[in-house]
């Protein structure tokens, strides 16, 4: 099975990207509002998924932007928006911690609002692993086993579990392919790293989910089967 | 939540991948999954739109319509030159017009002043108590007159009075070259 090098399709602008910028280059408002609405969400998502501070992520998205902007009237590199957007906004998040002489950590994905995911997803999170375990389809009804919820519910736990465990460098660019939503080409462009390194640690971090998460289901279902089988002696 | 698929490629390069898991992530890390604070993205519009290029710059105004635009802000700049230099030469010949309507009727008031003077000698040889000598003075020049009226009179007072004239018509007189000398400058 393989995927392309393209990533997942993030929230994008109706109007071709190239043509939002230069009328927003020429000073139109309306092309900047645009801009800022379709990328905001995903700098500030990235941020918060990188340093695990709302705060921060906040003061560096805006930042982030007004940077943009200060710039974009010289920027001709037509289809290198999203690198360079993003790549200006994790320069600057690597620059604050190192002023504040800390390192990045993850944000705590056990769903706690202060941490950044709201309350309310948890119950999404559990809707959509059901559908993608019926086979991915968007029609999945209200009406699911509540033992299958559960095996499911396990199951992102492991997932978060995993993903938490994982270095910074593969987590970065598990968060710059799925909550970025860059191609791993453009994944390259922002970190400034050839394409053939992205890959090999896209692969390797995505062999060391698996394996994290086959051992953990193998480990668990072992249990359950001790359990059975010490219950009908 | 938007589900990320079919995305044209930009690579033939390929990764190989999970599915089950790639959609996993995809939803696990989704941008759509962080709460954006309230506010944040018209804080960043507020923070950053007046820093949009202008839109209506003269020069990009020019720059962007055809060059007609272009020829015409630049005969009108050349036109709006001509103009001043026009003008600030105008108006040094004016004042050098003025000067010398000025020096001219300084110099006709000189002449009016000299003849009063004139006619003040022959006022007072007329009336001066000198004898029965008639005095030719009507054709003869001023100075040679005060020197006739001085010749016949003993009085100092009366002396006194011709040279004051006499000094009042030299000063008139060196007043005048000096007036023509400058007119004629």
């Amino acid at each position: 099975m393989t995927s392309s090098v393209s990533g997942p399709s993030p929230q994008q602008p109706s109007e071709p990207l190239d043509s939002l910028l230069a009328r927003a280059a020429a000073g139109e408002g309306d092309a900047w509002h645009t801009l800022v609405n379709s990328y905001s969400k995903r700098v500030f998502g990235l941020l918060v998924r990188q340093c695990g501070d709302r705060e921060l992520a906040e003061e560096i998205t805006q930042a982030t932007f007004v940077k943009v902007v200060g710039h974009i009237g010289r920027y001709r590199e037509q289809g290198k928006i999203e690198p360079w957007l993003f790549r200006i906004a994790m320069n600057r998040l690597r620059d604050e911690m190192r002023r504040r002489g800390r390192q990045a950590r993850p944000m705590d994905m056990s769903g706690a609002r202060g941490d950044g995911e709201s309350s309310g997803d948890a119950a999404a999170w559990h809707a959509t692993q059901d559908r993608i375990q019926r086979g991915g389809g968007d029609e999945g009804s209200d009406s699911e086993d509540p033992s299958q919820r559960a095996d499911r519910a396990e199951q992102v736990d492991r997932l978060k579990a995993a993903i938490e465990s994982m270095n910074e460098a593969d987590r970065t660019v598990l968060n710059l392919r799925h909550t970025a939503g860059l191609s791993f080409a453009q994944i390259a462009e922002t970190l400034g790293e050839p394409l053939g390194t992205v890959l090999a640690r896209g692969h390797r971090a995505l062999a060391k989910l698996r394996k994290l998460m086959t051992e953990d289901e193998e480990s668990t279902s072992n249990e359950s089967r001790d359990r059975q089988e010490a219950g009908t002696e | 939540m938007k589900r990320p698929m079919n995305k044209p490629q930009t690579s033939h390069e390929r990764i190989e991948s999970d599915p089950w898991l790639d959609a996993l992530l995809d939803d696990a890390l989704s941008a759509d999954r962080i709460t954006m604070p309230v506010g944040l993205t018209g804080r960043i519009i507020a923070a950053t739109e007046h820093q949009l290029p202008s839109r209506h710059g003269v020069l990009a105004t020019i720059g962007s319509y055809s060059f007609i635009a272009r020829y015409a802000a630049t005969f009108l700049l050349i036109a709006s030159l001509g103009a001043t230099f026009f003008i600030v030469s105008n108006i040094g010949q004016q004042n050098r017009e003025n000067e010398l309507a000025q020096a001219q009727a300084a110099q006709q008031a000189s002449l009016a002043r000299l003849q009063q003077v004139e006619e003040d000698v022959m006022r007072f040889a007329q009336n001066a108590p000198v004898g029965n000598d008639p005095l030719l003075l009507v054709d003869a020049p001023v100075d040679q007159s005060i020197d006739q009226v001085k010749a016949r009179l003993n009085s100092s007072e009366i002396t006194s009075a011709v040279d004051t004239w006499d000094q009042m018509t030299e000063s008139l007189e060196i007043e005048l070259a000096r007036l023509e000398t400058e007119s004629n400058g």
